[in-house]
């Protein structure tokens, strides 16, 4: 069983005889005894997206899915495709199915593909990723402290807040949970 | 067809409170005839807590089975909508019942477009509670949907559960001794454990000097410890209040049942109220009032408690600067009384020092009360929870 307070995005879950994904969390609110959870979900078998709302306490049917490491080739419009690793398969996924994926998915990384049925539904992210700072404005040295932050946009379009001492070309660690910094990291590419 | 609302009485009388409240605004508005035929019946697992509400046991149209055990449930039939109040759970078995029932196509039966289970949620004020509001939560079961109702004091949101009767005074004659007498200001306390050591040297400071008098109703409860205690502390230790003490007339009210409660904070001039259900009888008096909201967990209360100021925070700030001023004053105080000091254990204390003071409650009581009272009668027109409950409901008819 799968409580609602495990769904996360991408999450493959059955409730009675529907079977949903999840491509967006909203956020959870915390009543009097008990917290909510608002989702935006896409039915896999009818195909509709819709906003939900579950009790964090409320269980759910867990699904078998089957996983793959493939590589993001490119997007085509809403449509990104992507390369199975061993195989060469490729699947494409729609925008809208991937939930917050694409602000950390650049072309040639490897993620994880989630199929139910043998069809491509959603995409599981590492937890932290890292990612190029391709525009902000000059970095400050000297105030490492990481609480004093500005805008910046990455290579996938996304943009975050990141200290004021890093610069553009840096790469940063990004949480792909709620796009938060992490740190300041060197790649050698 | 059978709107069927479950209770779980859990540690004191809020949630049957409200429920009960629910169940009678449905009927009064049912009873207009623009709102289909709808029986409305409670399930509810303690009937003592329901008695010392309602002790006539007149139901009126509202039937109450006293029981949430699915054997004894076995024989009442199964009704078209199920209000889940504040996670009273419906017993497994009836409720898997209620899914054969929606899968057989009871409610296409009926016109309906689904059976419908509905969460209903605690009152809260906060931003969310419009976002959260009529959101669907999917049970893949056939025939059967199930939603979140959320009540609150925005727009967009449930809103709140009263009756047009809860407006009224004196709905079937307070006691002699309960009515208002010749007092100059009535004040009634109704809250969690706390020390009101500066509601009792406030105002006293108030009436010193002055040939005003003062009644204060100290209810049967939580509150009553603390209230007491730093009554005979204020008057033991401070002399120089004497003179304004003197004036105050403490009365202690044993357990009344929910319409005398109503009647008395509507008669009153100034109350301290708590949790949700007195709250809104609160709210709806449109008089000045202290809130006393559910402690929580890292003092998550006071975000409740912000977002009831930030709700009515304009309808002072529209009376221009001196109302920003008072509602400051206000804020300050409802701030106070809901803070609790950090690393304490979760529980109300009637010893710890209280933090907020009264007197812009006495001194600003004209203020309070208009702006208070233009917002009462503003809710009670378009804010009605049954109202916007059976609206929904007639769109679920097909």
């Amino acid at each position: 069983m799968l409580t609602a307070s495990e769904l996360k995005v991408g999450t493959v879950f059955k409730v009675g005889t529907e079977v949903l994904v999840v491509q967006k969390l909203e956020g959870t609110k915390t009543g009097r005894n008990m917290s909510v959870t608002q989702l935006r979900v896409k039915n896999l078998l009818t195909g509709v997206t819709a906003a939900a709302a579950y009790r964090l306490s409320d269980n759910f049917e867990e699904i078998l899915l089957d996983i793959k490491k493939m590589n993001f080739q490119y997007l085509t419009g809403d449509t990104f495709n992507f390369m199975d690793n061993e195989s060469f398969e490729q699947s494409e996924i729609d925008r809208e199915d991937l939930g917050d994926a694409p602000h950390y998915m650049a072309e040639g990384m490897d993620v994880e593909i989630v199929f139910y049925e043998g069809k491509p539904v959603s995409v599981k992210l590492p937890i932290l990723v890292d990612r190029q700072v391709v525009y902000c404005e000059p970095g400050i040295k000297g105030d490492t402290s990481g609480r004093a932050m500005k805008p910046a946009k990455l290579d996938t379009g996304f943009d975050i807040m990141i200290p004021i001492f890093v610069d553009q070309g840096e790469w940063v660690r990004v949480d792909t949970r709620d796009g938060s910094y992490k740190e300041r990291v060197k790649v050698t590419k | 067809m059978t709107l069927e609302i479950v209770c779980q009485v859990v540690d004191n009388y809020g949630d049957i409170a409200v429920v009960w409240r629910l169940a009678q605004a449905l009927v009064e508005d049912l009873s207009t005839g623009h709102h289909g035929e709808w029986q409305v019946r409670i399930l509810v697992d303690d009937l003592t807590a329901f008695r010392a509400l309602n002790p006539s046991g007149n139901t009126g149209a509202v039937q109450v089975v006293p029981s949430l055990d699915a054997a004894a449930l076995r024989y009442v039939p199964l009704p078209e909508v199920i209000i889940e109040a504040f996670g009273a759970p419906t017993p497994v078995e009836r409720l898997e019942a209620f899914f054969i029932s929606g899968a057989a196509g009871s409610a296409q039966a009926k016109g309906l477009r689904a059976l419908l289970l509905v969460h209903l949620e605690y009152l809260t004020a906060e931003a969310w509670s419009e976002s959260y509001h009529l959101l669907p939560s999917p049970l893949g079961k056939p025939g059967v949907e199930r939603v979140f109702f959320v009540p609150g004091f925005r727009e967009r949101t449930g809103g709140l559960v009263f009756t047009n009767a809860s407006g009224v005074t004196n709905p079937q004659g307070l006691s002699p001794d309960l009515s208002r007498g010749d007092e100059d200001l009535l004040i009634t306390l109704f809250s969690y454990e706390h020390d009101f050591e500066n509601l009792w040297t406030d105002l006293g400071n108030h009436l010193r000097g002055t040939d005003l008098k003062a009644r204060v109703q100290v209810f049967e409860g939580r509150q009553r410890e603390g209230a007491l205690a730093s009554w005979e502390r204020v008057n033991a230790s401070r002399p120089d209040l004497a003179p304004g003490l003197k004036r105050i007339a403490l009365q202690l009210v044993p357990f009344v049942d929910q319409d005398t409660y109503t009647a008395l904070v509507n008669q009153a001039d100034f109350n301290v109220v708590r949790g949700e259900e007195s709250w809104v009888t609160a709210v709806l008096s449109g008089k000045p009032f202290l809130w006393h909201a559910y402690l929580q967990e890292e003092n998550h209360q006071l975000v409740k408690v912000n977002a009831f100021l930030e709700v009515f925070e304009p309808r002072f700030t529209a009376e221009g600067s001196w109302g920003a001023e008072v509602f400051a004053r206000l804020a300050q105080e409802f701030r106070a009384f809901n803070k609790r000091p950090e690393a304490t254990p979760l529980r109300n204390s009637a010893t710890d020092p209280p933090a907020e003071h009264y007197a812009a409650f006495f001194e600003h009581h004209a203020v309070l009360s208009g702006v208070l009272g233009n917002w009462a009668l503003e809710l009670r027109k378009s804010h009605k929870l049954s109202r916007r409950l059976l609206d929904f409901l007639n769109g679920f008819q097909v």
